[in-house]
């Protein structure tokens, strides 16, 4: 666990919680997580902004984003699925790796996301609490070969690289 | 501190023929050549894809043969810890980012406050 006077992170588990105080009440707070507008401004490291954004904001709809990195064709595009929206509270989304069309990536992990703001002296503490899929990861990971075994799409691809190498 | 939006290993498991080249590596050392034969691709393109899964210390490469071949490293995959230390980093440095951005947009609404 880390604390410093503005944060604390916690992680325990599969749990990731990151509570962290800022300056803005907590309408304003929902605000600049829920609209790519503001978005653009902010999520992702200042190395890697994100340069496409598109939301819709409702429960079950998807914020489609990608962020791009200093060199040329480095990018990372994701989907975000909203499971829960209770305005201006509290935001749970499912966050999944995609390509540039938006279809998931099945052999990433994904995250279950859950920001909250609570109202603290005229400022707001957010906590966002991030429940990875690790027991699918890991399974993923071992399908992959990486530590034993291998998925069998991957298997095939092998078989393949095998055939072309004569 | 992170260079890639999630420091590494995701951003190099991200792209479809990179996870082919570590595919191709669990079954032993490759040289750049061999691993680009499958791939309708420019050496230069390859070697681009390397760095990327080098810098995520999922392959080394041999500093000693001239042909430098790849192996696989899968130790930065093994631990769930890893990832949530990478996801740690990227939302630390996009709030951060937030803290800044809101101080701006708030200083500004003060200053055009008749706007409202």
């Amino acid at each position: 666990m880390m604390t410093t006077d503005k944060m604390k992170v916690e992680s325990k588990g599969r749990e990731l919680i990151i509570e962290r105080r800022f300056d803005a009440p907590p309408e304003l707070m929902f605000d600049v997580w829920s609209n790519c507008k503001h978005l653009k401004h902010w999520w992702g490291p200042k190395e890697w902004p994100m340069d496409e954004c598109e939301m819709d904001f409702r429960k079950g709809g998807e914020w489609r984003y990608c962020l791009r990195g200093p060199n040329e064709g480095d990018e990372s595009w994701g989907k975000a699925i909203y499971q829960e929206i209770n305005k201006p509270e509290k935001i749970t989304y499912k966050d999944h790796f995609t390509d540039s069309e938006g279809n998931i990536n099945e052999d990433m992990p994904w995250l279950l996301i859950t920001v909250e703001f609570i109202e603290h002296e005229g400022q707001t503490r957010q906590i966002q609490t991030s429940l990875f899929d690790s027991a699918e990861t890991r399974k993923k990971i071992t399908e992959m070969g990486f530590i034993e075994g291998m998925s069998s799409s991957l298997e095939r691809l092998d078989e393949y690289l095998k055939t072309v190498h004569k | 501190m992170p260079i890639d939006p999630l420091s590494s290993t995701f951003h190099a498991l991200a792209d479809p023929t990179r996870r082919a080249i570590l595919s191709s590596l669990t079954t032993g050392e490759k040289t750049v050549s061999d691993l680009a034969e499958p791939f309708d691709m420019t050496m230069p393109a390859i070697t681009k894809h390397l760095k990327v899964l080098e810098k995520a210390r999922l392959i080394e490469r041999s500093r000693e043969a001239q042909y430098r071949p790849c192996k696989l490293r899968p130790d930065p995959l093994k631990d769930i810890d890893e990832w949530m230390e990478q996801y740690r980093q990227f939302f630390e440095a996009s709030f951060d980012r937030l803290d800044e951005y809101l101080k701006q947009i708030q200083t500004k609404k003060e200053d055009h406050d008749d706007n409202r």
